[in-house]
């Protein structure tokens, strides 16, 4: 079953699709007209989608072409490898920071504004330079300063690990990254935009992987052991309850996002007053009293979750979208897709002629030079195929010939017996009457061929083509480019005694 | 099931058959001209769309000798219902014989089954000669419709009319070497009418026509915004010496600049006459007229530049647009003053703005040398002029039937109006696109949506010019 059509391109497709286009470049016209003609016959041209027409044109080529199907696989191999590798190093890092965060030897309690500091707040800094980083370039460029932080947190960024871990890499994944950090060097102001999407994303991937690894691992450490969370502090009023008071519109404050759905979230006034410890009394909890200070293990649990992961979430989703719109944007400006696409569309429709138009084989025409021959008097004329002119007119103009008409709706057997009685003429000169505007045709040319074997030589027969310009006179002469066509034609029967005249002068000539 | 219907055309020699089909299948290549017998051997088009085909048309060679032709096929008749046979074994019996070989070529695919287009010359009289042939294509039986084709002055386009209309049940006028696309279209669905079965097949074939001219639109419009695009970024570089004098190069980089403009509009020229398939367009023979002059030529500019009046408002429109995203940048608190007085500063710009077309910018280079930088252009006059030029040549060429040949003469002298200058806002819309285009870079998701959005201007533009 064939796949539906794609119009989002993924980076490997961008990898290929630049691969396939300049290996196109390289084909030779009829090689390319061919395949074009093969991909035009699947193309849905009718969306006006320039990417999905791309990306469509990508998986006949790959279908096609062994070479670009097998960097698509790497390219996607290698980028998922680097996802992949970016996500365990944030693991890594996330079970470290938690366990670190979360230390506790036995002696005293989790400081849990502590574990904040280190799993949520400063995570959380990070967003700083997210948001200068993904800021549209052209408001970047104006606002004083946040250009060269963008570039800066760019520069920072955990996305910025990728290439590190491509040195790892087998080499043929390798090679097909190669590719993209090539044309990310040498094409930078098309794949600017793409290069900032893709670093962005892999940030906030890596971000993502960390802030959730934390809240499983805090999660395990709740169910797997023992905490007892406390809080602690050296700026104290000198009253213990106003500083309760305090922490505890503090963290009501935090918890406001889920304090209406679990109002077991967020801790009491009595539960902060009894966390307060201090390093120097220590003091040993007793099996009640540590159950209880576990209790603020959904605080923090939440706090993570709707702190650390949930604007993660959410700037994950940022920079997928603007990735997204990137890779568009790079496939829609790829250097030759349009012509491409022309090419595609105009091999869709195919209207021309398969074969070849036949050449006349040479005619063997017997083209000779009229004879010096005068009109004289005509004695005879013909209207051939009903030339627009009565009879009345005709004998005006001739007044001594006879009038006859043949051709047109005359049958065959009449102009056979009107041939054969003009055989037994006086040999004067025979003058017919043609349409100038009508091509001679071939019957036309057998009348005037049995004509001929009918009078013997020489009387001289004249073809007159008549125009249809009816201002010109009685007469009216044909166009030059008809008596041209006449001529030509007539000329290709070789006979010396027939001429055509352009006008009753040369009739009479 | 629908079939491929195949749909002869025949007639008289010089009437245009030929011609017919060249403009209905797009195919520049087919032989025509005045002297008679130009065509002598049927010839396919096929109508494949994505592979699958539709129709076929059939152009044939004229009658030669009809007289004759019906004269045997009357002799070998024996009652009216076997006249599509006698028409069927005449052509086997004088197949060889090279007498009737123009008339075996006509009838042999109606025989086969086609439908009958018969196609006469509007400009000429209506005349005895023609009824042996009309005859034998009634015997042929085959569902038949005729087309006057005036080439020339239409004198006799009724006269004609009133005569086919005894023959065939439908009669149609065209002038196929001016046709305009939809009147083929219509010519088409009338070819389908002929028999229930061919209605389906010619349907599918017109949409998909339809659809391929409104993508060959798409693809010029697009074509003629890169054009724009590329000219307006463009720039002219050369790394020159610390103590190079830069006023040695400056006349070969303008020269190379103009030079680069140039090939970049008959580079467009060329993809937008091949969308519509005419690669081979003789460049000598057709006359482009006002196309003609350079590009950056005063004529040129003067044709189809704008007035003073809509470059003020050009500039005012690019000048404010600028000004808008500093507004944007500061949240409003500008109180607008930045659209403001970018828009100001604009309107002044194009009401003093000058004919160079580029500036020299020399730039010092970190590792030393210098770099001269000829361009981009920031004139405002310039995209418009480009622009219109282009629209103009895609309206001439996208008019031209495939049946002309010779030269492309412009006719009409309203099209050189420029397009731009018309009062309804394009101006203004063109303007801020140009300054998008200028301001942003090639391949980023502004550019490729300030692309779109030049594609659509045009589009618009080109159908109102066509």
């Amino acid at each position: 079953m064939p796949s539906p059509p794609r119009s989002q391109p993924e980076i490997a497709d961008i990898l290929a699709l630049a691969s396939a286009l300049e290996g196109e470049a390289q084909r030779g016209s009829r090689e390319r007209a061919l395949r074009d003609k093969r991909f035009a016959a699947s193309l849905e041209t009718a969306t006006g989608d320039r990417c999905g027409q791309a990306l469509a044109w990508l998986d006949a080529v790959e279908a096609d072409d062994e070479a670009v199907g097998r960097l698509h696989q790497q390219a996607e191999t290698a980028l998922h490898v680097t996802e992949l590798g970016l996500v365990a190093l944030a693991i890594l890092l996330g079970v470290g920071a938690t366990l670190g965060a979360f230390y506790f030897d036995g002696s005293g309690r989790v400081n849990a504004v502590s574990v904040l500091a280190v799993l949520v707040v400063l995570p959380g800094l990070f967003l700083i330079p997210f948001s200068f980083a993904a800021l549209p370039e052209r408001i970047a460029q104006r606002l004083p300063g946040v250009r060269l932080a963008a570039l800066l947190s760019r520069g920072g960024g955990a996305g910025r690990l990728a290439p590190l871990l491509w040195r790892v890499f087998p080499r043929e994944l390798r090679d097909s990254l190669a590719l993209l950090s090539g044309r990310l060097t040498r094409h930078q102001s098309l794949y600017a935009g793409l290069q900032k999407g893709m670093i962005l994303r892999w940030s906030q991937l890596f971000a993502l992987s960390f802030q959730l690894t934390v809240l499983i691992a805090c999660l395990g450490l709740v169910v797997f052991s023992d905490l007892a969370f406390g809080w602690s502090t050296t700026l104290t009023s000198g009253d213990a309850a106003l500083d309760a008071y305090r922490v505890h519109r503090v963290t009501s404050a935090i918890a406001w996002p889920w304090s209406g759905v679990l109002p077991d979230a967020r801790p009491s006034l009595a539960l902060i007053g009894e966390s307060r410890y201090f390093r120097v009394v220590a003091d040993s909890l007793s099996l009640t009293q540590a159950a209880r200070l576990g209790g603020w293990w959904q605080f923090v649990v939440l706090t993570i979750g709707v702190y650390g992961l949930l604007p993660r979430l959410i700037t994950l989703g940022f920079a997928r979208f603007r990735l997204r719109a990137s890779s568009r944007a790079v496939v829609s400006a790829s250097p030759g897709l349009s012509a491409l696409l022309r090419r595609l569309h105009r091999a869709r429709v195919e209207s021309i002629a398969v074969e070849p138009e036949a050449n006349e084989a040479a005619v063997k025409t017997e083209r000779a030079q009229p004879s010096a021959m005068g009109g004289g008097h005509i004695q005879v004329v013909l209207n051939w195929s009903g030339v627009p002119l009565d009879h009345t007119e005709i004998t005006q103009l001739f007044p001594q010939a006879s009038i006859h008409a043949a051709g047109g709706t005359a049958t065959l057997a009449a102009d056979k017996t009107l041939v054969e009685q003009l055989g037994c003429g006086t040999g004067e000169p025979i003058l017919i009457l043609v349409k100038g505007w009508e091509p001679p045709l071939m019957e036309f040319m057998d009348f005037l061929a049995s004509l001929r074997r009918a009078l013997g030589q020489p009387p001289p027969i004249i073809v007159l083509p008549v125009g249809l310009d009816e201002t010109t006179g009685e007469l009216p002469p044909a166009s030059v480019d008809q008596l041209k066509r006449w001529r030509n034609k007539v000329a290709e029967i070789g006979d010396p005694w027939l001429r055509v005249a352009s006008n009753l002068e040369e009739v009479q000539s | 099931m629908s079939t491929a219907p195949t749909f002869a055309l025949v007639g008289h020699p010089n009437k245009g058959k030929s011609s017919l089909v060249s403009t209905l299948a797009r195919d520049a290549s087919v032989r025509v001209g005045p002297e008679p017998g130009t065509t002598i051997q049927a010839r396919e088009f096929p109508l494949r769309i994505g592979g699958q085909l539709l129709y076929t048309l059939v152009d044939t060679p004229g009658f030669q000798r009809a007289r004759a032709a019906l004269e045997w096929m009357k002799q070998h008749e024996t009652d009216a219902g076997s006249r599509a046979g006698v028409v069927a074994r005449f052509v086997e019996v004088h197949a060889p014989d090279e007498r009737f070989r123009h008339e075996c070529e006509l009838l042999r695919p109606l025989v086969a089954g086609a439908g009958l287009i018969y196609v006469v010359d509007g400009a000429t009289p209506y005349g005895s000669e023609y009824d042996a042939e009309m005859e034998i294509l009634r015997w042929t039986g085959q569902p038949s419709l005729a087309v006057i084709n005036p080439i020339g002055a239409p004198r006799f386009v009724e006269p004609w009319r009133g005569a086919l209309e005894q023959f065939f049940r439908v009669v149609r006028v065209l002038d196929v070497l001016e046709a305009p696309f939809d009147r083929q279209i219509d010519l088409l669905r009338a070819f389908g009418q002929l028999r229930d079965g061919w209605r389906d097949s010619v349907d599918t074939a017109v949409v998909a026509l339809v659809n391929h001219r409104a993508q060959q639109a798409d693809d010029a419009a697009r074509g003629i915004a890169e054009l724009v695009s590329s000219a307006l970024t463009h720039r002219e570089i050369k790394d020159i010496g610390r103590h190079d004098d830069p006023t040695h190069h400056t006349a070969a980089l303008e020269q190379d600049y103009r030079g680069r403009l140039r090939q970049l509009e008959n580079k467009a020229r060329r993809e937008v006459e091949g969308i519509y398939g005419f690669d081979d367009l003789d460049r000598e023979e057709v006359d482009m007229t006002v196309l003609d002059t350079d590009l950056l030529s005063q004529e040129s500019w003067l044709v189809f530049g704008l007035q003073k009046r809509d470059l003020v408002v050009a500039g005012a429109t690019g000048g404010a647009l600028v000004g808008g995203v500093v507004d944007v940048s500061l949240l409003g608190a500008s109180f607008l003053a930045g659209s403001l007085v970018g828009g100001l500063v604009g309107g002044a710009l194009g009401y003093f703005s000058s004919d160079r077309l580029a500036e020299l910018k020399m730039l010092n280079q970190p590792m030393g040398g210098r770099r001269l930088r000829y361009g981009p252009t920031r004139n405002l006059q310039f995209p418009f002029v480009l622009l219109n030029r282009a629209v103009l040549h895609h309206a001439m060429v996208a008019g031209r039937t495939h049946a002309q040949r010779g030269r492309l003469i412009l006719t009409q002298e309203g099209k050189v109006v420029p397009i731009a200058t018309q009062s309804d806002g394009s101006t203004k819309q063109l303007s801020a696109v140009f300054t998008r285009l200028r301001r942003t870079d090639p391949g980023s998701t502004s550019w490729v949506a300030a692309l779109a959005e030049l594609t659509q201007i045009v589009a618009d533009l080109m159908s109102r010019e066509t």
